[in-house]
């Protein structure tokens, strides 16, 4: 049997089918999970957002028509709830890590310095501005379009690429600076 | 890593192997047992606000939502216009177009910003506040405006300030009650619903009592009519304020 697209099982479940809703979980809850805990750096929350993200698309089912798109819909929702907790929290979490800059090729990397290369990066993206930090988050780990970007965030895709350029180029001066 | 990854394309090579690294620390995705929990107790929200009834309004599409707001919105006014209010027919015709039309544009950009749905982003925090401030400012610039209240009688001699204010703050305040709680309950949980909705309360107040109130008087329209704006307004960031999260 052919798999039901996103689109399909949204309907089916505005419909009133039960089993559309936990297969869009199942497709969508990893997903939203990873993003959500790269930008918070708490398992816990995480968890609470992603399942609130699902709570809200379920509330929020009436409004999806004809040419709506799921995964935009579910991304914008958890990154609006992630910009909520941000503007709480105010001041994030910071990160300082020593990196020898000398280390080997990944191929030979050890555990050891994988994680301390993950914890270099997620203190350089911890840096920067929200508002490029989430452009990073959506166009580099969720592999989304610049355009797509731009609909979740409500902003132009020039915009978008602006922020993804100052971005990038902070991160690489970071980076440099945290392995040198 | 993203191989087929536009970004991939784009990014120097030694910053795209450590944004990787990042990326390989996650967990495999559908592999964790997270899903199965996360599913049942999103499963139980969902159950426990199927009981709700305000939840079930809440669930409205965004257009039924915002009609029944603005319903609200002009039965208020429309019961002010309806009683025959005194000043609205004394009112020059061209400055009361001016003036309804101000405020309702805003009561309504309020009203509908308040209720935006959810999988739209969310306004920033300065443009939320910024609309809120402007709601206020805009009854402090007509209060004291020139042609607006020229037809409007003074308020009697001797009695203070406080004493003819504030019958009028509490009047506008009253109409603006309902009007909050209305687009509170409609509000699916967006972050800027209370001030918003404590603007489009405010102004609504302040248009009834334009049409209701004879009494002029810079003194009496800045206290009375916007500070009743202002006290919505303010009054709710204050309490946000207060009752922030401290960690």
């Amino acid at each position: 049997m052919q798999e039901q697209s996103d689109e399909e099982l949204m309907r089916a479940y505005v419909d009133g089918d039960e089993r559309a809703f936990e297969e869009l979980f199942r497709r969508y809850a990893p997903i939203v999970l990873g993003m959500v805990r790269r930008a918070l750096r708490d398992d816990d929350l995480a968890r609470e957002i992603t399942q609130h993200t699902f709570f809200r698309l379920h509330g929020a089912r009436a409004d999806f028509h004809q040419g709506s798109r799921v995964r935009p819909w579910l991304l914008t929702i958890a990154m609006n709830l992630v910009r909520e907790h941000w503007r709480r929290q105010k001041r994030r979490p910071h990160v300082d890590v020593d990196l020898d800059t000398r280390a080997a090729p990944t191929a030979e990397r050890s555990p050891l310095e994988m994680e301390q290369r993950s914890a270099a990066v997620h203190a350089a993206l911890a840096k920067l501005p929200a508002s490029q930090r989430e452009v990073v988050e959506l166009h580099y780990f969720e592999e989304r379009p610049y355009k797509e970007v731009a609909d979740i965030l409500g902003t132009s895709e020039g915009a978008v690429r602006v922020r993804a350029h100052r971005a990038y180029t902070t991160l690489k001066a970071l980076l440099a600076e945290a392995m040198r | 890593m993203n191989p087929a990854h536009e970004t991939e394309q784009e990014l120097d090579p030694e910053l795209a192997a450590l944004l990787a690294s990042a990326e390989d620390e996650l967990p495999a995705p559908g592999a964790s047992e997270d899903v199965d929990a996360m599913l049942k107790g999103v499963r139980g929200q969902i159950a426990e606000a199927r009981k709700s009834p305000l939840q079930r309004i809440r669930e409205q599409p965004t257009w039924r939502r915002r009609a029944l707001g603005v319903a609200t919105l002009l039965f208020l006014v429309g019961l002010s216009v309806g009683a025959k209010h005194p000043n609205a027919a004394a009112y020059p015709k061209g400055y009361l177009a001016l003036y309804v039309a101000s405020i309702a544009t805003l009561v309504l950009v309020c009203a509908f910003a308040a209720l935006r749905p959810l999988h739209r982003p969310t306004l920033s925090r300065p443009l939320g506040v910024g609309l809120g401030l402007l709601a206020f400012l805009a009854t402090v610039v007509l209060a004291v405006a020139p042609g607006f209240h020229d037809h409007m009688s003074r308020a009697p001699e001797g009695l203070s300030l406080f004493a003819h204010a504030s019958p009028c703050f509490v009047y506008g305040f009253l109409v603006g009650v309902p009007v909050y709680a209305v687009l509170r309950i409609l509000d699916r949980g967006n972050p800027l619903g209370r001030v918003l909705a404590a603007s489009a309360a405010g102004l609504t107040g302040n248009l009834v009592l334009e049409m209701h109130c004879m009494v002029g008087g810079a003194d009496h329209l800045l206290l009375g009519h916007a500070g009743m704006v202002g006290f919505y307004v303010l009054g709710v960031l204050a309490l946000e304020w207060a009752l922030r999260p401290r960690s």
